[in-house]
């Protein structure tokens, strides 16, 4: 399985040529030949406007866009009753269904629940809003979620976001979200709208919105294998219907376009449509399907990090995060290394070519909840290997003697 | 520039021995800022007299560099004319207090506390 991805990616042959290993994936997964050639070949045969008129190519344009809307709810487990908007990333996702959902007919006093997880874009504009509204915001907590949920379960939300896969830990919730759809279930007893971050999850997980229950999943495209400045809202056809998006700009679609082939909730995607990132994200899932084993390649992605883990375990003033909560330490392994100050031993083990991510990872209530002020995060993707781990190996033993010798 | 130099004997003993490491009782001014592409923060306290940096405080939450030099401008800065330091360009003090090969290699750690401490007295003081 390895070798044949590592065929398709010559954006990652041509970094680790050039001496890199690439551990920031959580961050920015790399692109595929696939994705890389669709939107080449776009550019040079398709470059045509996504609406607006009527010509051959603009129909074959909203063709392309209404095909990715489908791969895409395919991909999340969902065929019919739920529909896609396009949005640039997650954090616009949520903007729009927050001011769907939560900005209008909000009382004083009701409330929003989110895991103690999440991130800062899911975080932060929940926080504001609904302070802004005189609500309050609750947190379920994932470090002891039975007791969390025993005390959330009858208070009745307005509105739920869950992160799906933390970025600071990775694999939060067990079982292929089996406690997950547990907890979406208890919520919506009380009719919560529920939303999903699977922006963390989606590319090593096999996600099945159906049967988990949720009205919403968004995701940005960028973090598994489809370009920047693409992501998607997959919702319920009936709550999507009804929503409004940011600046009430864009019907005109539904004029030009009476028979069955315009694009379903262009009403949503103000402006003219990203073509050429909707074309990576189509390419994107494509690979997937065609290249992509979500087991078979999750376990040799699970090899790495377990080779990962004992290695760093050899250094015992190195802390891993997640183990004291029994997660499962997979495709994300983050660690604190003792006294040295986070962004210069990144930064050191940047200069051996080795690039991960270090600070709060853009989660500071995670940070908070985990009493940490950050940590160094590894994030693997399919195409990392064992010479990469070993090149890491290396250049953490080196940056830990260059740092013991100064500090 | 090698990543050795940004950890030169001088850039560790000023991390290590932070002079303006004690809260103000009566600060004229503040300033938090945040370096955007790492988060790395710094917060200041400053007390000008009679047009003069007289006190100041650094609290910088980020790298090695960031503290350190942070703690080596603030060194050059105090009790000099508020006009003066604000006049201070960048480049010349980097050359000048760290070297020429400091200005092409993680500037915004270099300048975090400076930039927040030029704030803080622009916002009270201009």
């Amino acid at each position: 399985m390895k070798n044949i991805l590592e065929k398709h990616f010559l954006s990652v042959k041509k970094k680790r040529d050039a001496g890199l290993v690439l551990f920031d994936n959580a961050a920015t997964a790399q692109l595929s030949d696939f994705v890389i050639q669709a939107m080449v070949d776009f550019y040079l045969n398709d470059n045509f406007p996504g609406n607006g008129a009527s010509y051959e190519q603009v129909e074959k344009s909203v063709s392309s866009i209404n095909l990715c809307k489908r791969k895409v709810l395919k991909f999340v487990g969902v065929e019919k009753d739920f529909g896609v908007a396009f949005c640039k990333n997650a954090t616009e996702g949520l903007a729009l269904i927050l001011r769907n959902f939560v900005a209008s007919n909000f009382k004083a006093g009701e409330k929003v629940l989110i895991t103690n997880l999440e991130h800062n874009s899911v975080y932060k504009p929940i926080f504001k809003l609904t302070s802004n509204l005189g609500g309050q915001v609750d947190q379920l907590d994932l470090f002891s979620l039975k007791a969390s949920l025993k005390a959330v379960e009858n208070v009745g939300y307005k509105f739920v976001c869950l992160t799906m896969a933390s970025n600071v830990l990775g694999q939060v919730w067990k079982d292929n979200f089996s406690d997950l759809a547990e907890v979406i279930s208890v919520l919506k007893n009380n009719y919560s709208i529920v939303a999903l971050d699977a922006c963390q999850a989606l590319s090593h997980n096999k996600v099945d919105l159906a049967s988990l229950g949720a009205d919403f999943l968004f995701f940005s495209g960028h973090k598994f294998g489809a370009p920047h400045g693409i992501g998607a809202i997959i919702g319920k056809n009936h709550l999507l219907k009804n929503m409004a998006d940011f600046v009430g700009s864009n019907s005109m679609s539904k004029d030009v376009f009476k028979d069955s082939s315009a694009n379903e909730f262009k009403e949503l995607e103000p402006g003219s449509p990203s073509m050429a990132q909707i074309i990576g994200l189509s390419a994107a899932i494509d690979f997937y399907y065609k290249n992509i084993d979500l087991i078979e390649t999750g376990k040799d992605v699970e090899k790495l990090a377990d080779s990962i883990v004992e290695f760093l375990k050899r250094y015992k003033w190195v802390k891993i995060l997640g183990q004291d909560y029994n997660f499962k330490i997979s495709y994300i392994i983050s660690f604190i290394p003792g006294q040295i100050p986070l962004h210069d031993f990144s930064w050191v083990l940047g200069q051996k070519g080795v690039l991960v991510r270090s600070g709060k990872m853009c989660a500071d209530l995670a940070c908070d909840n985990l009493s940490i002020n950050g940590c160094i995060r590894i994030s693997l993707f399919y195409y990392n290997n064992d010479q990469d781990c070993q090149k890491f190996f290396n250049a953490f033993e080196q940056t830990v003697e260059f740092f013991k010798e100064r500090l | 520039m090698s990543y050795v130099d940004h950890y030169s004997s001088k850039i560790i003993q000023n991390y290590n021995c932070k002079t303006f490491s004690k809260r103000l009782e009566s600060p004229n001014s503040s300033y938090a800022m945040v370096h955007d592409s790492c988060s790395d923060n710094v917060f200041v306290e400053v007390i000008v007299r009679d047009g003069k940096l007289t006190a100041l405080f650094f609290d910088v939450q980020g790298c090695i560099l960031a503290v350190a030099c942070a703690n080596i401008f603030g060194q050059y800065l105090i009790d000099k004319l508020i006009q003066e330091i604000l006049l201070q360009s960048e480049q010349e003090l980097i050359k000048n207090l760290l070297g020429p090969e400091f200005l092409n290699s993680r500037v915004g750690c270099v300048l975090l506390g400076l930039r927040a401490l030029k704030k803080a007295i622009e916002q009270k003081h201009i």
